[in-house]
């Protein structure tokens, strides 16, 4: 009771003081006075009395020290009064505390931005519920290591029985297609389910039901915006009739927005229950499951591995070497991300330390200039433990406001980062990025972090000093003491060469996206309008039905081609299935007849990559045909089947001899021989990283099951985007259910070095901050040390020094400096060049320019930084020097 | 300095609260000079005290409710702070008594079987 009732008395104390203060000061004089009074009579003269009291009574400031402590908090009450003088001490010096507090919320800002972006990609657990349990099941070909994400057919369904080891399991296939609601087609992100599909995320649908066997090939389940989009409401979606290709589908289901795997899907549709294609060589099939409870993820690897033992044995054509391993949802999202991120979180880390840097740099010039000012104070009675404190407070407040400003800082670097980011970058999870708790704390711990370890070496270098010597000091200078010089220097050698690894890096991620800007990519990217465009057919090439059907769908696009030539502004048209830097791809096996047979195992075979194309696509694309000919109109399903094949696969495949006329066949569609007519030029196909391989093209109208969506080109001798309202137009005269989007060459091309260009932009903003805070570092310094000098060079140049000569003496200790930090932060970045070495192309991370560039940029602004200083310190008239002494 | 006559209010601290109580209880309303004096008689003369080391144990006292301070006229026509003992005091002073007796019986039994 008595304990609580202190308690709330010290609160009281603490929050409401004043009050007891004259009261306590009253009580004491009057104790003084009655001690005077006891002396008196007992025979002291009036002044010997007053002596005597203070004697008897002790302190009296330590006695009302210990009268606060007792009735309040009192290292509660002296952290308010530092943190009170604090900031009234940093208000008396705005030009210093501002450049605090932006240097360190640059850092903490960059820094949070940074680490919120891989917080919501890499860190935080995916939305749904145990979501750890959920895996995607990869192919590893046990002989190359390598892993795809596709499984074939017959070995999903075998995998999908494991009911011991996965709950559910579910396969899916899909991209973009065109979805028809009425009258309009559109291109919609749509995957192919297995109806267990939903049952291994364990998301509940925002109205309708999820899927049941019944559902295959009839249902579809839709996301809460394309619902909204299509039929105003989630309930208003339900039973609407949708179609894929042309098949018909009924809404009975919609996800809300938690549901989003794969990305960007909008449209999920039942698939059968047992995959279409189910033999083992083709691989068609991405597949996800949820383990079973109480499975491990090793236990669940255990079991796959033992499957394709048995698999292997049962099915050596296809089987031999191939293993399933489960690898956790998560993971594999963001496996292609996660080196780039670190990468990056590495460069705003290194941002924060030159910030740092930077703020002990200031604080510890400040240091030595106030350490009269502390002197002062410790001689009035301020113990070692209040100099420090109040140091420390000071550092406190800096940090506080500048991670406040800091988070500000964030907040800005991450919308711009993430409208950045999502516009180049398909990064993952990117919804999943806000500033969130866990970066809050972050960004306070980086900051109260930085707080102390720049506080306590001023602090502790300022307490240690001798009172009456820095009083004795003449001058109001302080001593240039040789310790606190070198931490100085070293602070800015650290500073100097941390933001030249920063710059080094820069400078080869520079090199390396101009190097694939600059390789040549095999076709044209001028001038050329790009529609990707989807038409439906009825039927199925795995029962051969609708070949009709999809025989006028090739029809269609001839014709199409042919109207587009036409539109004025359009030089040339064509077609393909798997443009370069497109979204659709296929690559395969394939065997030359009379060298291999096509069948059995797979892996003896060459490899190539699969593309359809229209007659006068390589015209419009410039991809030389070098030998015979392009495909023509004659190419058609009815007649000989062809072939066109690159340099790279020519050269593989027939050396120095000549390919034309001779026959190939590939896994594609099809198991006919196709006649060699003509060689083109290699391109680059994925990227312009992507090296010039094999490729074997096939005329769209020989494969009509796989042309449906195609990727229209056109010449254009007008700006291509000039053309998208007269190509939209003529091809819906000519068919209005064609689904059709449209970018250009360029743009695509651009799309494909997104992620490079990315990086590099962001690794130069972290090196311009962190050379820009070097050399306001440096300037710093040089500033203080020239100021701290003024005298000296004030002689020098009585004695007859010319202006130059106290130019060059400065000059000459920050050379220094420049030459420690550049060789340091050479050696630096050489130790770590291994990181950024698979992010680079066409050039080595030894990479001289690069190397040269950085130097180059560094030198000249450190030098200005130097300069500047030099400069004042050479004009100083020397009267007003010497006097100042 | 400082931290040398901190320590020494800590030993006493205990006893100290113990001291006042029991001279306000039996002496009526004193001022924190009357309780200083008081204390060096009770004390050896070897032990000597800062008067001022009184402080902290009052506001305690005071805090705890035991005591109550109120500005009054001494006989020499001086004003002083006058503390007197509250009901709670009374019965926050039986109880710590007790157990000091009991502390110190143990202790001196302690003592008395270690020799």
């Amino acid at each position: 009771m008595s304990a609580l009732r202190r308690f709330l008395l010290r609160l009281h104390n603490f929050l409401r003081p004043g009050r007891t203060e004259p009261d306590l000061a009253r009580e004491v004089a009057s104790h003084l006075a009655l001690l005077e009074d006891e002396f008196i009579r007992r025979g002291m003269t009036p002044e010997e009395a007053r002596l005597a009291a203070r004697r008897a009574f002790g302190g009296v400031e330590q006695t009302k020290e210990l009268h606060r402590d007792a009735r309040s908090f009192g290292w509660l009450d002296d952290a308010r009064r530092d943190l009170r003088l604090a900031v009234r001490t940093l208000r008396r010096a705005p030009g210093f505390t501002a450049a605090i507090v932006l240097t360190l919320a640059l850092g903490v800002g960059a820094n949070t931005a940074m680490f919120s972006v891989i917080s919501g990609v890499v860190l935080k657990p995916l939305g749904y519920p145990d979501a750890d349990r959920i895996v995607v099941v990869l192919n590893r070909w046990t002989d190359t290591g390598q892993t795809q994400p596709n499984l074939a057919g017959g070995d999903e369904i075998d995998i999908r029985a494991r009911r011991g080891t996965f709950d559910a399991f579910a396969y899916y296939q899909g991209g973009e297609v065109g979805v028809r609601i009425a009258d309009r087609a559109e291109f919609t992100g749509t995957v192919f389910v297995h109806p267990d599909f939903f049952r291994v995320f364990g998301v509940p649908p925002a109205a309708g039901r999820l899927f049941n066997r019944d559902d295959a090939q009839r249902s579809a389940i839709v996301s809460l915006g394309f619902a909204e989009r299509n039929f105003r409401s989630a309930a208003g979606a339900l039973e609407q009739p949708l179609s894929i290709g042309s098949r018909p589908y009924e809404i009975v289901g919609v996800m809300p927005v938690a549901m989003r795997f794969p990305a960007r899907t909008e449209v999920w549709a039942a698939a059968p229950v047992e995959p279409n294609n189910r033999n083992r060589g083709g691989h068609n099939y991405l597949a996800v499951g949820r383990l079973a409870p109480g499975v491990s993820l090793e236990a669940a690897n255990a079991d796959l591995s033992a499957l394709a033992i048995q698999l292997a044995r049962s099915f050596p054509d296809t089987n031999l070497r191939k293993t399933f391993v489960a690898v956790p949802l998560r993971d594999n999202l963001v496996s292609r991300v996660r080196a780039t991120l670190f990468v990056m979180m590495g460069a705003v880390a290194l941002v924060l330390l030159i910030a740092c840097a930077n703020v002990a740099n200031l604080i510890l010039a400040r240091a030595s200039g106030r350490s009269r000012e502390l002197a002062v104070r410790a001689a009035l009675g301020a113990g070692r433990r209040h100099v420090v404190s109040q140091l420390l407070a000071e550092s406190l407040v800096l940090a506080l406001v500048g991670g406040a400003v800091g988070l500000l800082f964030a907040r800005v670097g991450l919308e711009t980062l993430l409208r950045f980011g999502s516009r180049y970058v398909p990064l993952p999870r990117l919804d999943d990025v806000q500033t969130d708790g866990r970066v809050l704390l972050f960004t306070a711990a980086v900051s109260v972090l930085t707080a102390v370890a720049f506080g306590l070496v001023p602090a502790r270098q300022a307490s240690r000093g001798d009172v009456s010597a820095a009083l004795n000091q003449s001058g109001a200078r302080g001593t240039l003491g040789a310790g606190s010089s070198r931490i100085r220097n070293g602070l800015v050698v650290v500073q100097i060469a941390l933001s030249f690894i920063l710059a080094i890096n820069a400078g080869l991620l520079f090199r390396s996206f101009a190097a694939l800007t600059d390789t040549p990519l095999g076709f044209r990217t001028q001038g050329i309008l790009v529609a990707y465009a989807n038409a439906p057919a009825r039927g199925s090439i795995f029962d051969q039905s609708g070949l009709d059907d999809y025989l006028r769908v090739g029809q269609l696009f001839a014709d199409v081609f042919a109207r587009l030539g036409q539109i004025p502004g359009v030089i040339s048209a064509g077609g393909a299935m798997g443009l370069p830097t497109g979204q659709y791809d296929s690559n395969g096996s394939y065997a030359v007849e009379g060298k291999q047979t096509f069948g059995g195992d797979f892996h003896r075979l060459p490899s190539a990559g699969f593309r359809l194309a229209s007659p006068g696509y390589f015209r419009t694309m410039a991809i030389p045909v070098l030998r015979g000919r392009e495909f023509d109109d004659g190419d058609r399903y009815e007649r000989p089947f062809v072939a066109v094949i690159s340099e790279s696969l020519a050269r593989e495949s027939f050396g120095a001899g000549d390919p034309i006329g001779h026959r190939i066949m590939c896994g594609f569609d099809s198991d006919k021989w196709m006649t060699i007519v003509g060689v083109v030029g290699d391109v680059r196909q994925a990227s312009p990283a992507s090296p010039p391989g094999p490729q074997l093209y096939m005329p769209l109208r020989q494969h009509p099951y796989a042309a449906t969506n195609v990727q229209m080109v056109m010449r254009t001798s007008v700006a291509p985007e000039s053309l998208i309202g007269a190509v939209r137009q003529t091809v819906r005269s000519m068919r209005p259910d064609v689904a059709m989007k449209f970018t250009t060459m360029e743009a695509s091309v651009n799309d494909s070095i997104a992620a490079p260009r990315f990086r590099m932009t962001l690794v130069s903003t972290f090196a311009t901050l962190a050379l820009m805070l070097a050399v306001a570092g440096m300037y710093a310094v040089m500033s203080y040390v020239t100021a701290q000098r003024t005298s000296e060079f004030g002689l020098r140049v009585a004695l007859g020094a010319k202006a130059a000569d106290v130019v060059r003496l400065v000059l000459r200790g920050a050379a220094r400096l420049v030459a420690v930090g550049v060789a340091l932060g050479l050696a630096l970045a050489l130790a770590t060049s291994r990181i950024v070495t698979n992010m680079l192309f066409g050039i080595t991370p030894m990479d001289t320019q690069a190397y040269a560039g950085a130097l180059l940029l560094a030198l000249p602004l450190t030098f200005l930084a130097a300069i500047v200083p030099a400069i004042r310190a050479a004009r100083v008239d020397p009267m007003i020097a010497l006097r100042e002494q | 300095m400082a931290s040398g006559s901190k320590e020494r209010v800590e030993l006493l601290q205990g006893t100290l609260d113990l001291i006042v109580l029991r001279a306000l209880e039996t002496m009526g309303p004193q001022h924190a000079y009357g309780l200083a004096a008081r204390l060096e008689q009770v004390a050896e003369p070897s032990l000597t005290l800062n008067q001022g080391t009184l402080y902290p144990a009052l506001v305690r006292l005071e805090q705890r409710g035991w005591i109550k301070g109120s500005w009054q006229r001494t006989e020499t026509n001086r004003e002083a702070k006058y503390y007197g003992i509250t009901r709670a005091g009374r019965r926050a002073l039986d109880k710590q008594a007790e157990r000091w007796r009991r502390l110190a019986g143990l202790v001196e039994k302690l003592l008395l079987n270690e020799s």
